[in-house]
């Protein structure tokens, strides 16, 4: 994990050409205490990476000659605890599943405003290399196969990189819901499955079909009770406090979620794989 | 190249059989969705959509995919009833598997008229050593070539249907004098022949370039310890068809694991490295299999 350390000002490199955007992220950061040195293309910050060392670099992506995807490889290679945000003028999905494939933290798509650049680099501190350590086996638009670490903070950089991926077919609505039942699958994998042990792998598929996105969720865990929470129980506040009592988060009513909001869910019977599936355009 | 430790045409009647075949010169080309599917697995340009969209519009490959899901392998709570689904489950790696290994062996299609050798038994214990071959890998630590070890363990014999189909009158008498002598059917194959399915199987999965490993464990299904367990795939193909031969015969569960402990294929994956987990309990993992290897479903033919 990169430390923040209360003595020294966090420090993050800007790699992009200067200008006036570099110009006001540079206030924004410094605003909310970074330390930035810029650099204008990949193969100076390459250059000026060991002398500066920072926490976190943002490189845009389509730099010329070495933008930021040669540079994201080069850092996760040689400095792989330096968080790397990758920010894009132009969107295509090849360079956000590089950019998840590469361990970046974050993908910011441009136009933006600094404040986001701020939060991301402020999120990309508390990030580890085992929250990125995601193995891809299929990674091309509509079929996505990969293991992600058993994590809450991983499952939340997966959902963003997701979400940028479906974005151009997928209304926001929808996307919403999915997301939603994404964390509820994925969660359960983590505090059931895995019973929070952050170094076993979760199975995550997406496959976006004709006008049909599925999903699969699988761990290694001994099973999810799928039965539990199919009808929500009448005490609720009984069922919150055996919960509090039993240290699990509040709810239990996220499968019945789950089968609310989309159209197919079905579990294997050890309860450790779900594949749900949701038609993504309106019938007409 | 060294891929294997002992070469595959090295059986004095492989040529003749070949030379046969090539001049009846009508020996089917790989169907245009195995060769789909094994550019993806070599990484050249095609994309699993394409592969999706190709097994949506082919009904009998579409049927085939969906049983399998449906099958008790999966063991799912509730049937699936469409392809994105049923193809999320299987995954790549054996969505690949599948639909190379049902493409490939329906490719040389025809029933046979020879009472000795049923294919409709084939391709029912074809599947049954797929589905055993790829359970085999989960439980064994081996899970990484579970998709291998099922499309291999499918398509092992595929040398069988090609004597079948393009040396039958050979074929028959081979099987025939196996009955009459009392020898196991390979054994006739290498008197008659002067070669065997295995080879002839390997030649073919040569010609239609398929992966090294794959031709490897074809070639080497009968005697694994011949192959350069460069990866244990024949080993596994191997014993998944032992273990499905035992559960044939009817052995109690405490004999086949008694004739499994005592094999050396047996001992040699074991010991083959470090990724390799032996089961506490071979009877266990027995009685996991032939539950396995009885709700295999028939996915050839």
């Amino acid at each position: 994990m990169s430390e923040p350390n209360a003595q020294l000002p966090k420090r993050i490199m800007l790699v992009e050409a200067p200008g006036e955007e570099r110009s006001a992220w540079e206030k924004a950061l410094q605003a909310a205490g970074w330390a930035v040195t810029c650099s204008g293309s990949g193969h100076e910050a390459a250059a000026q990476l060991e002398q500066t060392a920072p926490e976190v670099v943002a490189a845009e992506i389509e730099l010329y000659p070495a933008g930021g995807l040669d540079l994201l490889r080069l850092v996760k290679t040689r400095w792989p605890r330096t968080e790397v945000i990758c920010t894009a003028r132009t969107h295509k999905t090849s360079h956000v599943l590089e950019c998840l494939r590469g361990g970046a933290a974050d993908y910011l798509r441009r136009p933006f405003e600094p404040n986001d650049l701020v939060r991301a680099a402020d999120e990309a501190l508390l990030a580890t290399p085992d929250d990125e350590a995601i193995d891809i086996e299929m990674g091309e638009m509509g079929w996505i196969e990969l293991y992600m670490p058993s994590s809450e903070r991983s499952m939340k950089r997966l959902d963003k990189f997701f979400r940028l991926l479906y974005e151009p077919e997928v209304s926001p609505e929808t996307l919403e819901e999915i997301s939603l039942c994404f964390f509820e699958v994925v969660r359960n994998a983590i505090e059931w499955g895995h019973r929070l042990d952050a170094h076993k792998r979760i199975l995550v598929s997406h496959m976006l079909f004709q006008d049909e996105i599925v999903f699969k969720v699988a761990d290694t865990g001994a099973g999810f009770d799928t039965g539990a929470a199919i009808e929500p129980p009448e005490d609720l506040m009984a069922m919150e406090a055996k919960r509090a009592i039993e240290g699990k988060r509040p709810g239990g009513l996220g499968i019945t979620m789950v089968r609310g909001l989309m159209d197919s869910v079905i579990y294997n019977k050890t309860g450790n794989m779900i594949v749900m599936s949701k038609k993504i355009y309106d019938a007409d | 190249m060294t891929r294997t430790s002992q070469p595959i045409h090295d059986e004095p009647g492989l040529a003749r059989i070949i030379e046969t075949i090539e001049a009846i010169g009508t020996l089917p080309t790989i169907p245009p969705v195995a060769q789909h599917v094994m550019r993806l697995a070599r990484d050249e340009h095609s994309s699993m959509r394409e592969i999706a969209e190709v097994i949506s519009q082919d009904q009998a490959l579409a049927a085939k995919v969906l049983k399998v899901v449906n099958s008790a392998f999966y063991a799912l709570q509730e049937r699936v009833g469409t392809l994105p689904l049923a193809l999320t489950i299987l995954g790549v790696h054996e969505i690949t598997a599948l639909v190379l290994g049902v493409s490939i062996m329906s490719a040389l299609p025809g029933s046979s008229d020879n009472e000795l050798f049923n294919r409709e038994a084939l391709w029912h214990t074809s599947a049954q050593r797929a589905f055993a071959a790829k359970k085999l890998s989960h439980r064994v630590g081996l899970g990484r070539l579970a998709s291998e070890a099922f499309l291999a363990a499918l398509v092992q014999d595929i040398g069988l249907i090609v004597l079948d189909e393009y040396c039958h009158d050979a074929f028959v008498e081979v099987m025939q004098a196996a009955k009459d002598e009392g020898l196991a059917p390979l054994e006739a194959e290498r008197k008659y022949l002067g070669t065997t399915h295995a080879s002839i199987g390997a030649w073919l999965a040569e010609k239609w370039l398929f992966p090294e490993p794959l031709v490897e464990a074809i070639a080497f299904h009968h005697r694994p310890a011949q192959s350069s367990w460069t990866t244990p795939l024949a080993g596994l193909v191997y014993l998944a068809g032992l273990i499905v031969n035992l559960y044939e015969q009817e052995m109690t569960a405490e004999e086949a694991a008694s004739t499994i402990e005592a094999d050396t294929t047996w001992a040699r994956l074991m010991s083959s490295g470090p990724a390799v987990r032996p089961p506490a309990s071979v009877l266990a993992l027995l009685e996991e299999l032939g539950e396995e290897i009885a709700a295999a479903p028939l996915i050839i033919g």
